[in-house]
Formats: structure tokens, sequence, C-alpha cells
């Protein structure tokens, strides 16, 4: 058995609303092993995105514990969860959420600028290359395609070598042929960087791909296999 | 400092998200650089030819000589001094003579200033001196030559002194323009007044000590000369002498420049409000623009601490490059406004002191920390789960604390601008209480305006319902729009009114010369003389000189003597049927009949200043003869009217008896007034009243006229060149209050255009809504600045406030046009970019 690198332990969510109070995520427990790759499916409003957020650290659950690696994030406030996310975490958007401002590389090579690699350009040129970008490297996220603004989002994630890879819905912009570019590309990449992937997603063929599929309903877990 | 924030910054600047935050701190620096260096140097050349005007910084006056304590305490602070003595005087010259103001001065005078001198009778070759005659010379001006028929290198004889004349006199620095200069100029060194024998007990002589010396020293000496007052004051003992400050040598002169002081000021404080709305309004912007990619870097790990440390090391990156720009610009500027001015100053302009730098330092930084700054707080508390969840609300600051933020960074900058807490508060005071009330009215036109489209064509209807849609956007945009408009609106008016009330003191037909000292029996020849040479003339009033000894019987105590200067010494009586021009009766009545026994008017500010009433009998002494009268009225007086102008008025026949000389003053062709002391270009008349009349004094009022008109020119200019600024700042205003709404317009049209609608209605719709918005501005901002306007001119300009018609025209239309102009201009994108380019734009 490999070691575990994302632990969810009784983990639920409430939101207050105006008139009761409202359970996105009810008693959820998860063990994901390092180098895994997991898909989170669900119908809509299931909750999926609330808990990818809590795993990622970037919301903290109403109860129970998460633990990223050795670090339990449930222990430590926003600016120590910033710094594990730093040290551990990346991800990839359903709207890509490039900055429109940046050329592609400036975009890939932004979050390793940001932790202060010094070799942050000369790994983007690279990534981009490996989506097949190598060609559009100083254009503007506004005159690239949506398939190919994902394929920068991916170059960006993968740059920065994380442990874990959060992925919200990579495709659900996209057209099932680009899509299915998409979703190759992100398991290629995968497999070559040694990355464990927790990903969202509606589409059946994306989820059967990863090793490890969970599906919550109503914010429980309602399968695991 | 990190690498990586400034190449952020050249990113956004790069994507144009940073223009109109820099364009507008780069304009408020500029405006604020440009008119505080403008003003700094022209206030420090004006107090130089002020100086020039005084030939010192600071004179001591008296009727006696000057005391050896004021002497001793000038160079006790290590001022440079001079001394003068000024008298009047007969000349002779073989048979002729000529009552003549002598001036004695020592070799230092002038201490600032130049005395111009010519060894030519044509003024050939002006030369300037900066110290006065040797022994045995005199210089004298030119009338003197005529008056006494003689060349240079010719003797006169001054008192019992016999002296060469080296030097014809163009212009001397303190000629000074009253009475006090009346006869020809004959100017001798003080080393031969003793030797002239003119100075005698009861002679009539102006003593001056004369000084000069860096700021600190010369306030040093007017604190002394304060408390030294305060000490006689208390000790009952005369007061002999008077401190002559600039301030008090040319009163118009500095009332002028301290208004137009304020007016600068309160431009450059409008400058800056419209850029910093500008500015707020643009961050509010760039900052969501920034809320994705501040999200982003917090869901990879960046700290709210470096965050907030990037966003400070950009922000001083901006204000501290803007800011360095709007120098620049502001200091090319100036140059400008100094181009405009130039000629108004005959010094060599001083260069600037510190503080324009200091104060454009200080607004750039202050605009950000103010303006900007606050519209970006909220970013690094952005919750990292935004990147999920693009529903989440900002934590953007509120509205309330920005605005306060806002109002305390303008309050800082008009403080220290204005360097009154009051003023400051006064003048931001009504400012929000003007946004307040054009939000209010913007709220209910925008009400009224909705109504209307409901029944109109389907652009107009869409136009309209746009504005209602976003009235909360419209609204920030309709107060931004209408303020400036406003302030536009007012800077010309107030401009109109400053011309008119300058005007009005001169008016066209403003006296060139005064004739004077004219005996009764030629008074008759010389209306003739000035008939026959076609200049007119005013009143003719006849004039004698004497005292005032006693009030209802009690003679006049010498302390009560020093409190006024209509006391103290002798001063022009006359006597007239007639209400002088431009004076008014105050209290009493002007005679209607012949009163039963001698009566007389006089100046109200003299009366109060000696204690006097109508119905007060008051003892006069005119050439040793005695006489009583009664106070039947006061007047006020335009001392500023360029007319003859007396203190006291009797009822005609009280000085019959006195041989009084008669004085007028004389308007003569325009063109005389060009040529200072050259005697070829004199008013034709002046030669010939020399010539028949020669005890009859003629002065030349030409140059100060011609001055006066030349700086009225001029500083209106410099305003025009200001407003230029002004107005940049508000299309600034106007470009990002569009900017506020351009995002959700940009999807909204591409939106409209994919369902089909025509580029025709798009482009319709947003000409109705922009010009709607401009009219409304229009007319709030014609309402508003009738408003303030009325009350400028009744308590500011002392002129009745009139209604602007032509305000209000220029408010609507150009308010439209305008916007309506700017507005398709900045929406250029909206409509033109394919609707699908821009809904990817948007994402
Ligand atoms: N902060 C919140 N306040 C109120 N309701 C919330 C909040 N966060 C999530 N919800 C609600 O919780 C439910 C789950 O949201 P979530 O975004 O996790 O669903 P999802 O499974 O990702 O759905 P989808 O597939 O549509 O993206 C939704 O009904 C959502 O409206
Ligand atoms: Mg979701």
């Amino acid at each position: 058995m490999t070691e575990t690198i994302l632990r969810a332990q009784n983990v639920s969510k409430h939101v207050r609303t105006a008139d009761h109070q409202l359970t996105i995520l009810n008693d959820v427990s998860l063990d994901i092993a390092s180098g895994q790759s997991v898909a989170i499916v669900g119908p809509s409003g299931a909750g999926k995105s609330t808990l990818l957020g809590l795993l990622a650290g970037l919301d903290t659950p109403s109860v129970g514990k998460i633990w990223l690696g050795e670090h339990e994030i449930t222990a430590t406030n926003e600016e120590g969860r910033a710094a594990i996310r730093a040290k551990m975490v990346g991800f990839v958007f359903q709207t890509f959420q490039l900055l429109g401002s940046l050329t592609a590389l400036e975009n890939v090579s932004l979050p390793m600028e940001l932790s202060g690699q010094t070799d942050a350009r000369l790994k983007a040129t690279e990534f981009l290359g490996k989506v097949g970008l190598a060609q559009r490297v100083t254009h503007y996220p506004k005159q690239l395609s949506g398939g190919e603004q994902q394929r920068v989002a991916l170059a960006r994630a993968f740059a920065c070598s994380p442990k874990i890879l959060f992925a919200d819905e990579p495709t659900g912009n996209l057209d099932q042929a680009t899509g299915q570019k998409i979703s190759d590309l992100l398991f290629e990449l995968n497999q070559q960087s040694d990355t464990t992937l927790i990903l969202v997603t509606h589409e059946q063929r994306l989820a059967e791909r990863c090793q490890q599929i969970i599906t919550i309903d109503d914010g429980r877990v309602v399968s695991q296999t | 400092m990190r690498l990586i924030d400034i190449k952020l910054l050249w990113r956004d600047w790069r994507g144009g998200q940073l223009n109109l935050v820099i364009s507008a701190l780069v304009l408020a620096v500029m405006v604020v650089t440009a008119v505080s260096l403008f003003a700094d140097r022209v206030e420090r050349g004006l107090n130089q030819q002020i100086s020039s005007f005084l030939a010192s910084d600071l004179a001591v006056r008296g009727g006696i000589e000057i005391s050896e304590e004021y002497r001793s305490k000038a160079l006790e602070l290590g001022l440079n001094t001079a001394d003068t003595a000024s008298f009047r005087s007969m000349v002779f010259a073989g048979q002729n003579n000529h009552l003549a103001s002598v001036k004695a001065v020592s070799r230092a005078y002038p201490l600032r200033g130049e005395i111009e001198l010519s060894d030519d009778l044509s003024v050939g070759n002006p030369m300037l001196k900066s110290n006065g005659p040797a022994s045995g010379e005199a210089w004298i001006e030119a009338r003197v030559f005529n008056l006494l028929d003689i060349e240079i290198g010719d003797k006169i004889e001054v008192g019992y002194l016999s002296l060469t004349v080296s030097n014809l006199i163009v212009n001397e620095p303190d000629r000074g323009s009253g009475f006090g200069a009346a006869g020809g100029r004959v100017m001798i060194s003080l080393e031969d007044l003793p030797a002239s024998q003119l100075v005698r007990p009861g002679s009539r002589i102006g003593y001056r000590l004369l000084m000069s010396g860096d700021n600190q020293a010369i306030r040093a000496y007017q604190d002394w000369y304060q408390q030294r007052e305060q000490a006689l004051k208390k000790s009952s003992e005369i007061k002999h002498f008077r401190l002559v400050t600039p301030e008090n040598a040319e009163e118009q002169l500095a009332d002028t420049m301290q208004r137009g002081r304020a007016f600068l000021l309160l431009s450059g404080t409008i400058g800056v409000l419209l850029a910093g709305l500008a500015m707020a309004l643009a961050s509010q912007r760039y900052a969501s623009r920034l809320t994705d990619q501040v999200a982003l870097m917090k869901a990879w790990g960046q700290s709210s601490g470096a965050i907030r440390r990037s966003q400070f090391t950009r922000l001083f990156l901006i204000a501290a490059t803007s800011t360095l720009i709007g120098m620049l610009l502001g200091w090319l500027s100036h140059y400008l406004l100094l181009e405009v001015a130039k000629g108004l100053l005959n010094v060599e302009l001083p260069g600037p002191s510190s503080r324009p730098w200091i104060v454009a330092m200080i607004t750039g930084f202050v605009c950000v920390l103010g303006f900007a700054l606050p519209a970006l707080w909220h970013l690094p508390t952005i919750a990292p789960l935004r990147v999920l969840r693009r529903d989440l609300p900002d934590s953007l600051l509120g509205q309330g604390k920005r605005l306060a933020i806002g109002i305390t960074a303008l309050l800082i900058l008009t403080y220290w601008y204005s360097e009154s807490l009051v003023t400051s508060l006064l003048f931001l005071g009504a400012l929000f209480a003007l946004f307040g009330i054009c939000a209010l009215i913007a709220l209910q036109f925008l009400k009224l305006v909705q109504g209307f489209g409901s029944w109109r064509g389907s652009f107009t209807r869409l136009g309209l319902a746009n504005l209602w849609r976003r009235r909360g956007q419209t609204l920030v945009q309709l107060v931004g729009f209408s303020t400036t408009l406003m302030l536009l609106l007012i800077v010309t008016g107030m401009r109109t009114n400053l011309i008119a009330e300058w005007q009005a003191q001169l008016p066209d037909d403003t006296p060139s010369h005064f004739v004077y000292n004219v005996a009764d029996n030629e008074v008759q020849s010389v209306k003739q003389l000035l008939k026959k040479a076609e200049v007119g003339t005013t009143d003719w009033y006849p004039m004698v000189r004497g005292r005032l000894v006693a009030i209802n019987g009690e003679a006049i105590s010498r302390e009560r003597m020093a409190q006024s200067d209509g006391l103290s010494r002798e001063v022009n009586f006359t006597q007239t049927t007639e209400l002088p021009v431009e004076n008014n009766v105050i209290d009493g009545s002007w005679w209607q009949a012949p009163p039963t026994g001698l009566e007389f008017s006089m100046e109200e500010r003299v009366a109060a200043e000696i204690g006097v009433g109508v119905g007060d009998v008051i003892e006069f002494s005119i050439g040793g003869l005695k006489f009583d009268a009664r106070l039947a009225s006061t007047r006020s007086v335009n001392w500023q009217s360029m007319t003859p102008n007396f203190y006291v008025v009797f009822y005609p026949g009280a000085l019959d008896k006195y041989a009084p000389n008669w004085v007028t003053a004389v308007r003569a062709a325009k063109t005389v007034a060009a040529e200072r002391g050259a005697l070829v270009k004199q008013a034709p008349f002046v030669s010939s009243m020399v010539r028949e009349f020669p005890t009859a004094v003629v002065i030349e009022l030409g140059d100060i006229i011609g001055r006066i008109r030349d700086v009225i020119n001029r500083v209106t200019q410099g305003l025009e060149l200001i407003l230029l600024l002004v107005l940049l700042c508000g299309a600034l205003v106007l470009f990002a209050a569009i900017g506020v709404s351009y995002d959700e317009r940009l999807r909204e049209n591409a939106i409209l255009r994919t369902l089909g609608s025509s580029k025709k209605i798009i482009v319709g719709a947003l000409t109705v809504e922009y010009a709607t918005l401009g009219a409304i501005a229009g007319v709030i901002a014609g309402a508003g600045a009738e408003v303030v306007l009325y009350f400028v001119q009744k308590n500011v300009f002392d002129l009745v406030p009139q209604w602007h018609p032509s305000l209000w025209l220029l408010g609507i239309v150009s308010g439209t046009l305008l916007i309506t102009v700017l507005g398709l201009l900045r929406s250029k994108d909206i409509i033109s970019v394919p609707p699908l380019q821009s809904l990817r734009q948007l994402g």
C-alpha cells in the first residue's frame, strides 16, 4: 500500500441561509493514495465543487478533519493553508482562468515566478511545447480557442510539478472532441509527472479513465470504487 | 521590491489597464505642479517688483529725520540701508524756474530696482543704474529740461547749491503715482542736502529709511517694528514714523495678486478633485480586473501579506513614476503660463522655491493613497475559494469608507495648498454638499426621463431604459459629469466677473494725465488750450491745502493726531456743489440748497479714524487762517478711480479767499502712454501747457493704466490656460465613469447584436443614453453654477448678481455634445467589436 496523500475524516459543510441551515456536505470521509487519479462525480448541485474546494484547502469544513500530505489543513489558519497549497497543490478550472493581460508564456510562468523559481520561463516554454502550443507562446488568451486556452491552463498547472492536482470540470466548457483531446493530455501529463489527480466531472468517459470514482449525491458519498 | 512585482505592473500597463489611473495621476500632479510653480515664481517676482516700487524691501518713513533706533535695528539685523529725503522746492536755471519735487538720495539708493537714465534728451541710449547721483550732480526728468530750457551739462540751482545736470531720468523705481510726485523730479545727492540749506525747521520733508535683505531679517524687522509700535501706543508717545511694506505700498497690485493666487489654488484643487474622481473610478475597474488574478494567486498559495506587499510595491511604483512624469509635464507647462505672463513683470523671475515640488510630490502620493488604494484595498482579502465559486461576493471596502478616505485625502491636500484648515473645510464641505444635492436632483431627473421612454421610438426606449436600469452607475456618472461641468462653468463665470470688475475699475475713458496747480486766473485759458488740443477733462476742482486743528472746540492733541494720516499732515480741500463721481453719501445728506453756515463733507474712513460724525464742528487752518465748519455728510470714495479725490469737500464759497489752485484729470490719446519719459513723444498738449503755463503741473498716468490693462489681459490668458488643464481632468472623469459600466455594456450589446439588433439601434440607444446624461448634467451644472456665482458676485466681487443664461446654454449644449462625443468614442469597441469576440473577451 502506498502512502496516503489526502484524507478527509467525517467532513461536513453547513452554510447559513436566510431562514435555515443548509447542509451541503454531510459526513464525508475519504482516503486517497499518492499517485492515484480520482474522479468525483454526481449530479449538479451535489456538492462536488464544494468538496474539491475543501480538499484543496481553499475553504474550511464546518465539521471534520482534512490532511494534505502530513499536514492537517483543518488545524491551521489561512496563512498556513496557503503555505501548504504553495508547496503541494495545482489547479485546473472549468473556465480556464487565464489572465487576459498576460501572454500564454506569462500565464504559465506566473505561478513559478511568484514562488521565486528562477527557471520559470524555461520551464514554461517546455510545458507549452508539451501541450503543443510552442508556436503560440506570445499569444494572448483572447487570441486562443477554448481548447487552446485549457491547454495553456494544463501547462500552467503541471509546470509547477504539484504533488496533487485539482481539476473542476476541466472539459466542462469544451465540445466533445476538444474535451477528449484535453483529457488525453491531462492523463498523459499526469502519468509523466507522478501527480495525484482529483477530478470533478460530469462526463462518464472521463471518470472512467480514473483509477477511482467517488460518487456523491446530496452531500453524501454514495459509492466509492 | 521583487522583480515579479515590476513585471506584473508592466504587464498591467501593457494591457492598458493602468492607462486611466496613471493619466489621472499624472494630470493631477501636472496641474498642481504647473499652478504652484507658476504662482510661486510670479509671487516671488511680484514681490521683487513691488520691492522695486519701494526701491527696497521695507521702508520707514516720517516727516522728521528717521530716529537712530530704527537704523541701528536694521544694521543689527544685517539689513542694507539707504536714505532719501523728498520735498518740493523751486529750482532755477537762468530766467526759468520750476517748483520741483526734489529727492536727495544716499549713494546706496535704490536698494531694489534700478534707475533708468539717459544722457541724451531723445532717450536714445537708456542705461540702468543702481546708485544715486554723485555729489555735485543732478539728475532730472524730461519735462524739467523743457521747463527750464536747459541741456545736459548745464547748471541748475537748488537752494544755495549749484549742480551740474548730468542725466535725464527716464524712470525711477519708487516714483509713486500720487500728488507727492507733482513737480518735475530733480534727484540730488543726500551729501549735498545740508549745503542747499533747504532743510529748515518747518520745511515739509518726507524722510525714508530704505532697507533690504533676506526674508528672515526683513520679517524680523517687521516683528520688531510692530512690538515697538505697540509699546509706543501704550506710552502715548507721538508716532512719527510709519512702516512701508510691499503689501501696503501697492495695495491694488497686492490685492490682485491675492485674488489671482486664490483663483489658481481653487483651479488646482478642482483639477485634483476631478483627477481624483477619475482615479477612484478607474481604480475600481482596475480592481475588478485584478480580482481573478488575486484569487488565483491565493489559490496558488500566496499569502495575504505577500499580496499586500506586492500591491504596495506596485502602487508605490505607480505613484513615483506618475508623480515624476507629472512634475516634468507640470514644469514644462508652467513655462507656457510664464510665457503668457511675460512682460507682466519687469523683473527677471526668480527660480521657484522648493515648496511647489514638495506640494506636487505630496499630491501624487496622497492621491494614490486616497483615491486608488481604497478601491484596491480589499484585493488581498479575496477568498481563494473564489477560483471555484466566482459568485462569491468581494469584500469591497464600503462605499462610505472609501468616500471618507477620499475626502480625507482631499482635505489634506487642500489644507496643504491653502494653509488654512477653515478654508479647506469650508471648500470641501461645500463641494460634498454639492455632490449630495447633485445626486438628489439627478435621481429626480432620471425618474422623469424614465417616464418618457415608454412612448418614444425603440432605441430611445432602450437608451432611457439603460439609464434607469443602471441608475447606480448613472448617478455616479451624473454626479461626476455635472460637478465637472459646474466647476468649469463657475470658473468661466468667475473669469468673466473678474474681468468685468477689473474693467469696471478702468473704464475706457480712464484719464491719462492729471493737470494740477492751475492758478485761478489761468483756468479759462487752460480749458481753452485743452479744448483746442481735443483732449477731454473730468470736472475741475479748486484745491487748497490745509490742516484740521480742533474738533468741537477742543484742540486736536498730538496723540489723536498720530491716529490718522488725515490729521497729522496737510491735506487737499476742495469745494463743489456736485457730489464727485464714484462718491456715495454714507451719512447725512449732500447739499440740496446753500447751507446757512460753512459746511463740509468728509471721507468716511478718515471721519471714523478721527472720531467725528455729522453735526460735529471742526476748526480748519489754511495758510495760517482759521475757521470753523460743520460736518454735513460723510462719503465713501473710490480711491482707485483715477480722478481727483478729496478727503474734505466744502460747500462752495468757503475756500474762495484762499486762492485755490485747480486740478483736473485729462484723457489724451492712447499712443502717448507708450514712450515713457521721452521728451519728443509727449502728448502734444503737454508741451504747449508747459510753455504757456509754466507753473501748472502735468502728471502722466499713461503707463500706470497701460500696466494695469496689460495685467488684466495676461492674467486672463493665464486663467484660460489653467482652465484647459481643468477641462482635461473633466474629460478623464468622463472616460473613467463610462469605464465603470464598460464590461457590462460590452456584454449586453454583444448579446443584443447576437439577437439581431442592428448596429444602428445600438448606436442610437447609446447616443440617446449619453445625450440624455449630458443634458441632465448640463442642467444641473448650469443651475449649480448660477447659485455659486450669485454668492461669488455678491460676496467676493461686490457686483450686482446677474443671471447667466449664456452659462446655462453653454452647460447644456456643451454637456450634451461633449458627453455624447466622448461617450461614443469610448464605446467605439462596444459597437465595432464583433459580438463573438467581445463575449469571448469577457469569458
Ligand atoms: N456558500 C454557499 N451558500 C449557499 N449555498 C451554497 C454555498 N456553497 C454551495 N452552496 C450550494 O450547495 C450546493 C452544492 O454546490 P456545488 O457548487 O458544490 O455543487 P456541484 O456539485 O459542484 O454542482 P455543479 O455540478 O453544478 O457544479 C449547491 O446547491 C449550491 O447552491
Ligand atoms: Mg461544480
